[in-house]
């Protein structure tokens, strides 16, 4: 039978509101304030240049900043090192919390703006987020080369639907349900080396007031629907520093760490249950982050013509009024939607769950822990893999294409300026003869972290310990490709035709 | 105290015994790949290359290590031009009166590998991603599974260490 989890803890830890500067800038009530408004500016610059800019999405501020510069910047910074980081200085949901408590930064006590109506139970989930992220992937061929598209995309994103639905519910319904870039934020988050958690949830318990969730004076309850005392993972708080403010216990940690259980544990104590949302996620990342690679990378022309669902011979003839004109394909988009929603809701999953049914099999069908319960345990091991996956993509993206970000500084507007002397600098790749090896050894590294995430998840399940070994290997080889097919994509390391020619020849 | 210090006696000799197995592994390939390394006769090898928006055609090219390679690059539509990353060689093919038709690179594949070529000319939106594959093979085959083999056994000791047996 399957046994009562056992979880690994922590090799380091240390909280950073032991040191004072830290505690007091935390407290200040302008503190999100002061790190989400420059952000908001930025954003709102970016909007003027998608629509103002040069059309030309290599020459676009926007297109560039935000594809290029964020997302690297998300993925090989912010999320792995910060975690919800990005949250904590979102600007997206920055118009909306305003007017839901008419006030940048105070804490006010008469009602604010919205409806505040409470989100439906059955949607406490992410496959909202799962469905919005799969959305912006369908259109990614458009957002990432149309700056018209990018600004499209930053005006709802940032401005319309976080503030509509900050007025029709309550708190940050928002970033914890829809926002499509809070989603993996929050699934990777769970690996990063920082993390708000109570000191002593003892504590807790045996405190009445809960005013981290009902809110104080001193500040808002969790605009983030969680409870701090039942934390035991980074998914769901976003950083924002508002139970530090209320607990009038100074009973909250923002601890940097080392190790951590985010990926072994139930959420809440085992409160809460996981569901397939989160396993979902973790097969789209996995999925997108080979299938951008391809569109962004590849040498087949055949994905990036799908991925590219306007424009074609049109582009040499057709400029009308700055704006360019392009012919739609529907046939492509349909093709490519079917590409993007197909590989990561049913051949990922499927591929995994064969595995997982040999890990199953392997480990005693009668014996071993139910099916689903694998299924969604296991595929938390994709986290590490997928994350160093993305990480080579975006580190490729940035060194082979940030140059154009240096030129287009000098005139963000398309107005003829040229303010920091670099408007001619020409497209300048960087590293490209060391860039490979970078890449191998970032996957490398993703591939050992995750047999050792499989390793705890197996023992977590397991009483065994050779039950726990036999059950992780099937899904170590699900690693291994992954890793491989990752590998073969960008490098083209593994030459099984010259491997073949070898024993044969 | 004593059953302990037994098991990690254990452990140790275990991955001693894995790492003495797996750098041998690492070190008959190695041996094999230099006893069968033959010095071919470098060809130049010529290749005519179409771009489009936004491909090549041929989107992959393959020679073999010490081949002096000449890519003639034409245009089907409107500007382009192309650069071999890892070899930083490049060619602009800009279209207009009195420029030329097609551009030519020219250089020797001294390394083996797979490197992305890419186009050098704003061509339109999909540019920045408007790429191709040159493979260069290693001298020998066998050379050509060097990289996964010594890849695999790096993975493969890692594992052996992280699994604590």
């Amino acid at each position: 039978m399957a046994q009562k989890a056992r979880y690994p803890g922590y090799k380091y830890r240390f909280d950073l509101l032991k040191i004072p500067i830290i505690k007091r800038i935390v407290k200040s009530r302008s503190f999100q304030f002061a790190v989400i408004f420059p952000n908001f500016v930025v954003f709102i610059i970016l909007m003027v240049s998608a629509f103002i800019g040069s059309p030309v999405g290599n020459k676009n501020l926007a297109v560039l900043v935000v594809w290029i510069l964020w997302w690297a910047a998300l993925m090989i910074v912010l999320t792995p090192l910060g975690g919800r980081l990005w949250c904590m200085m979102c600007p997206m949901p920055a118009i909306g919390e305003w007017l839901q408590r008419r006030t940048f930064t105070k804490k006010k006590r008469e009602k604010g703006y919205g409806l505040a109506k409470k989100w439906p139970r059955k949607l406490d989930n992410i496959w909202l987020q799962n469905f919005s992220f799969l959305t912006v992937s369908t259109f990614i061929g458009v957002l990432t080369t149309r700056p018209w598209a990018t600004g499209i995309m930053l005006v709802l994103l940032v401005l319309v639907l976080p503030t509509i639905f900050h007025m029709v519910f309550e708190k940050r319904v928002w970033c914890r349900y829809i926002c499509p870039v809070s989603g993996f934020i929050g699934l990777y988050s769970m690996v990063a080396p920082i993390e708000l958690r109570v000191k002593d949830r003892g504590v807790c318990l045996k405190h009445i007031g809960k005013e981290c969730i009902r809110g104080s004076p001193a500040g808002y309850g969790c605009p983030w629907f969680e409870f701090p005392q039942n934390l035991n993972r980074n998914a769901y708080c976003g950083l924002c520093m508002e139970c530090v403010k209320t607990c009038p216990l100074d009973n909250i940690a923002l601890n940097i760490r080392l190790g951590g259980n985010d990926l072994y544990v139930e959420p809440w104590h085992g409160i809460k249950k996981k569901g397939l949302d989160e396993p979902f996620k973790a097969f789209i990342m996995s999925t997108l982050a080979v299938i951008y690679a391809l569109v962004f990378a590849g040498p087949d022309p055949w994905f990036k013509d799908v991925a590219n669902i306007f424009g074609g011979e049109t582009f040499s003839r057709i400029f009308v009024d700055n704006v360019l004109q392009e012919s739609f394909h529907p046939e492509r988009l349909a093709t490519f939607a079917a590409i993007v929603w197909g590989s990561t809701l049913v051949v990922m999953p499927v591929a995994f769950l064969i595995f997982v049914v040999a890990a199953k099999a392997l480990s005693g069908w009668k014996d071993s822990p139910p099916l689903k319960k694998m299924f969604i345990n296991y595929s938390y091991m994709l986290v590490p893999l997928s994350l160093t996956a993305w990480i080579a993509f975006a580190l490729y993206i940035l060194l082979i294409n940030g140059s154009y970000i240096i030129a287009v500084i000098s005139d963000p507007l398309n107005f003829g300026w040229n303010l920091f002397g670099t408007k001619d600098l020409p497209w300048t790749p960087i590293g490209t003869s060391v860039i490979p090896y970078i890449q191998a050894a970032i996957i490398i590294f993703g591939l050992i972290w995750t047999v050792n995430t499989i390793k705890n998840i197996s023992k977590a399940m397991f009483e065994s310990r050779s039950k726990a070994i036999r059950s992780a290997i099937p899904i170590v080889v699900f690693a291994i490709i992954y890793a491989i097919l990752v590998l073969n994509v960008w490098l083209g390391v593994f030459d099984v035709r010259g491997l073949l020619g070898g024993l044969i020849g | 105290m004593g059953r302990r210090r037994t098991k990690r006696l254990n452990n140790f000799k275990k991955r001693l015994l894995a790492t003495i197995l797996v750098l041998a592994l690492a070190t008959v390939l190695i041996k094999l790949s230099v006893a069968t390394a033959q010095v071919l006769e470098p060809k130049v090898r010529y290749f005519e290359v179409h771009a489009r928006q936004w491909a090549y055609k041929p989107s992959v090219i393959e020679v073999d290590q010490g081949d002096i390679v000449v890519i003639n690059l034409f245009t089907d539509d409107v500007s382009h031009g192309i650069y071999i990353e890892g070899y930083d060689v490049k060619a602009d093919l800009i279209l207009g009166e009195g420029m030329p038709s097609n551009v030519t690179v020219k250089f020797k594949a001294d390394r083996p590998g797979v490197f992305t070529f890419r186009c050098t000319v704003t061509c339109g939106p999909f540019h920045p991603f408007m790429t191709g594959k040159l493979i260069v093979r290693p001298a020998t085959p066998l050379n050509a599974s060097m990289g996964s083999a010594v890849i695999s056994a790096i993975v493969a000791m890692a594992i052996l260490y992280i699994w604590r047996w």
